[in-house]
């Protein structure tokens, strides 16, 4: 009898899904289930505008509203606050980054065997902003340090990483997801950590 | 020595909303403190366009993105769900309302001393869609229904009223607020009722 699939949808750009993670983890071990972690990359201009600051947190250059602006202020002192709570270390970005070259990181490390240690790596040094997630180098480099193939990454972030990575999108947004962190167990999408209560009450009552 | 206020924020249109109030309530029978309930009207297309739908659901018109209707859609799913487990009545609207006039009712009935008659017929009635807030008439007359005068609610509504429901919103947006329910304790904010856990913590370390 097949476990059942809890897939948990991530981008490591998403400082909600870093702190999700550890309770996302915790689940699987948690229950008899099969925990497939998906990455997705979301589209923050389509939501939230974009904006650029310099260090000193000056805006350079923006399209954001002034609604947009509060929201975004709120989710970084949000993400601090919760950061806070649990230890860890959330610094906010210059700039919204491109998460694809990071997310294709991840698929490459998957199907080499144990995508954890390059996982957490991951999150842990782009949040403290001690890994450009843009530079398929350095990604590469996280690939070799996590004891994964890191010179094969350039060829299949050029061909078939990217063709699924782009399938996996397209395939997350059929689902309906939109944001991130999110889950979906048996066709049914729930959206953020605050409702893995939720998720859990699904997977107890199989 | 003066109770530690919590402000709350409200809109009758937000599903959401709806559904924290019954614990918002609870807040103040648990801990000593002041319970502030404020309206704030959101601009739900400033972050989710618009649009208007038949009464098979079909779309009439729209300004709104992919990206914005997952998240419409999953918006009034989740808040189903929720509905569900607490036996709450949650009809999706046609449009986006304007909640203003029902709003500056509550205005009406809080400075009347008397909020929570009125308060919760309008979130029940709105929600079973037995109640249309754009009516002025059906506000006066629920203002009546609850024990209040709603003879001169027309007057109210048509200067002192609108200028007290545009001075909170100015105050609430110097706060940060962006969207409800939020929760305000000693100038820090929380959005969402996923965050009450977080209000109590900070209520008990007051």
């Amino acid at each position: 009898m097949t476990r059942p699939v809890l897939t948990h949808y991530f981008d490591y750009k998403s400082s909600y899904a870093y702190l999700a993670q550890e309770a996302t983890f915790a689940l699987a071990e948690q229950y008899d289930i099969e925990l497939v972690l998906v990455p997705y990359t979301i589209d923050i201009p389509g939501y939230l505008g974009s904006a650029r600051v310099d260090a000193a947190g000056n805006v350079l250059e923006e399209q954001r509203n002034a609604h947009q602006w509060r929201r975004v202020r709120y989710m970084y002192m949000d993400c601090r606050r919760e950061a806070n709570r649990r230890g860890l270390t959330i610094r906010g970005t210059h700039k919204i980054f491109d998460s694809a070259i990071a997310n294709i990181g991840y698929l490459h490390a998957r199907r080499q065997g144990d995508f954890r240690p390059y996982h957490d790596r991951v999150f842990e040094r782009f949040w403290k902003r001690e890994l450009d997630i843009e530079d398929p180098r350095a990604i590469a480099a996280v690939l070799d340090e996590s004891g994964l193939d890191g010179r094969g990454f350039a060829d299949f972030l050029a061909g078939p990483g990217r063709e699924e990575y782009d399938r996996l999108q397209a395939e997350a947004i059929a689902a309906g997801v939109f944001g991130i962190p999110s889950y979906v167990f048996d066709g049914e999408l729930f959206w953020g950590a605050e409702r893995l209560p939720r998720v859990r009450e699904r997977l107890m009552s199989r | 020595m003066a109770h530690l206020r919590v402000t709350h924020y409200f809109d009758y249109k937000s599903p959401y909303a709806y559904l924290a109030q019954e614990e918002t309530f609870a807040l103040a029978e648990q801990y000593a403190i002041e319970l502030d309930v404020v309206p704030y009207t959101l601009d739900i297309p400033a972050y989710l366009g618009k649009a208007e739908v038949d009464d098979r659901g079909n779309v009439v018109s729209e300004e709104r993105n992919a990206h914005q209707w997952r998240r419409v859609k999953y918006g009034y799913m989740d808040c189903r769900r929720e509905a569900q487990r607490r036996g709450l009545t949650i009809r999706g609207p046609r449009k986006l309302m304007d909640s203003s006039i029902a709003h500056i009712g509550f205005l009406y009935a809080k400075a009347q001393g008397n909020l929570r008659p009125y308060h919760d017929a309008v979130w029940e009635r709105f929600w079973k869609r037995e109640l249309d807030i754009e009516d002025a008439a059906a506000i006066a007359a629920l203002l009546d229904e609850s024990g209040l005068n709603g003879a001169d609610f027309a007057a109210y509504l048509a200067g002192p009223g609108r200028d007290e429901l545009r001075r909170l919103q100015l105050e609430a947006e110097a706060q940060g607020v962006f969207g409800v329910p939020s929760y305000l304790v000693d100038g820090e904010l929380y959005w969402g009722a996923e965050r009450l856990e977080r209000v109590r913590e900070r209520i008990q370390a007051a």
